[in-house]
């Protein structure tokens, strides 16, 4: 409707005008002027000019009080409220026909604060939609995987075989940084293919290669005498490929090795290696046979009559 | 109407058995390594292995002998060789696709019904042993 204030007074806005709506029925009503006929004039619905002369909205538009003036053939001034006008502060805005409550609606915010909450909104919005898109990326990053093997168990002294087994996308060729940690009293030593980084300190070591199929890489650990170990050993590793920013992956599989004093192909622990235990040592550890895994120690116990636990010597004797 | 009832009965039957039939042929095409005798008595002894694809990592042939009877000499390829009474195993690794052939040299002549053999390796797509006795 033509004849609505604007909630806020923008700057170089006349003044509304307060009318006194009492004074208005009463002249309209002297006169013998009908409602519709007024708001015919004034270009207001009959509901407007009823809610004025209840005094729901005193303040209307300038223009509108001027036309209403018109209307009911009286100069302007005369139906303006003799009080005071008010401050800048806004009036009720029912002078909009279609609010229905006889309460007055919550002043709304100033418009600098709606569009600073909504700039904040969109720029929360923004940045969630970043993060989404960056998790997924990098997700969808990481085309590769890696499962780690390791025997359940291994005695002091006894280099026992790792494998990590990396297996990138089909079709894919990936290059990639392996990075496998061990703890103190646990060591690594030669690998197969070749360690391109051992850090020491951070008893760290690295493959940095290209994945082409599943690729498999190996080292040989040990559990050094006289340090003290928990009884299960964790292995930790990941993934990292240099292309991806930040993108890296656990290596998942086994990640740990018991303590014990029994041979690490010995899987049920009966001082034996039976022909299924023989099996899953190459089958398992296959890819770890170019290292020295001491592979004739274990096939002269699966020929022989298995082996014993020499406690004075820390070490394993092979029964002929 | 009863004799009718059961030639449908018959088919009925017919029909289960050809479809175990044709239900139970490809799980024994899946065999990956079949072992049978080429040579079973006297003092030489031929085992044929045939080997599918992917083949196995490692296979383990296992030989009952007599328990007067001791294998004197054994082909290639065989990664370990033990020798108990009465028993003979062969590791064999690198086993490639296709015909392997295991010879083996007694110390007695024996006769075929005197030897039998079985053969274990862990399948490589599940992991699963696999233990396939074989005779003559």
């Amino acid at each position: 409707m033509t004849d609505e204030l604007p909630p806020i007074p923008l700057p170089g806005t006349p003044p509304a005008a307060r009318i006194d709506g009492e004074k208005i029925r009463r002249l309209r009503e002297g006169k013998g002027l009908t409602q519709l006929y007024v708001a015919t004039v004034v270009g207001v619905t009959t509901d407007t000019i009823s809610r004025w002369e209840n005094r729901r909205s005193p303040s209307i538009k300038p223009e509108n009080a001027k036309k209403l003036a018109e209307a009911l053939d009286v100069p302007m001034a005369e139906i303006l409220e003799q009080a005071p006008p008010p401050t800048a502060e806004p009036e009720e805005t029912a002078e909009t026909p279609e609010a229905p409550s006889a309460l007055p609606p919550p002043p709304a915010p100033p418009r600098s604060r709606r569009l600073g909450i909504g700039l904040a909104l969109f720029l929360t919005m923004t940045i969630a939609a970043i993060a989404i898109s960056w998790w997924f990326s990098t997700r969808q990053a990481m085309p590769v995987t890696a499962v780690r093997a390791l025997p359940p168990h291994a005695p002091i002294g006894l280099p026992f075989p790792v494998t990590i087994t990396v297996t990138p996308s089909p079709g894919k060729s990936i290059p990639l940084i392996i990075s496998e940690t061990v703890i103190p009293g646990c060591s690594a030593m030669e690998a197969v293919p070749p360690f391109n980084a051992a850090n020491t300190e951070t008893r760290t070591v690295r493959w940095i290669a290209k994945a082409e199929g599943p690729t498999t890489f190996s080292y040989l650990a040990m559990f050094k005498p006289d340090t003290p170990l928990p009884p299960l050993v964790p292995f930790r590793g990941r993934i990292t490929l240099p292309g991806a920013k930040g993108a890296t992956t656990p290596i998942g599989g086994a990640n740990g090795v018991g303590v014990a004093p029994y041979h690490w192909a010995d899987r049920n622990r009966d001082f034996k290696i039976d022909d299924e235990e023989i099996l899953t040592v190459y089958d398992t550890f296959g890819a770890a046979t170019g290292l020295n895994l001491e592979a004739s120690m274990i096939e002269d116990i699966w020929s022989g009559h298995g082996y014993r636990w020499d406690a004075a010597r820390r070490q394993l004797v092979v029964i002929p | 109407m009863a004799p009718k009832r059961s030639r449908h009965a018959r088919f009925l039957v017919a029909l289960i058995l050809l479809a175990g039939l044709f239900r139970t042929a490809p799980v024994m095409a899946r065999e990956l390594v079949t072992c049978r005798y080429l040579a079973a008595s006297g003092t030489r002894i031929e085992i044929e292995l045939n080997v599918g694809a992917p083949p196995p990592a490692t296979l383990i042939v296992m030989q009952n002998l007599p328990p007067d009877v001791s294998v004197v000499e054994t082909s290639q390829p065989v990664k370990k060789f033990s020798q108990r009474p009465g028993e003979a195993k062969w590791l064999l690794m690198g086993i490639r696709p296709g015909i392997t052939l295991l010879g083996f040299t007694l110390n007695k002549a024996i006769r075929p019904g005197q030897i039998s053999g079985e053969m274990l390796y862990n399948a490589p797509d599940s992991g699963v042993m696999v233990r396939m006795p074989f005779s003559p």
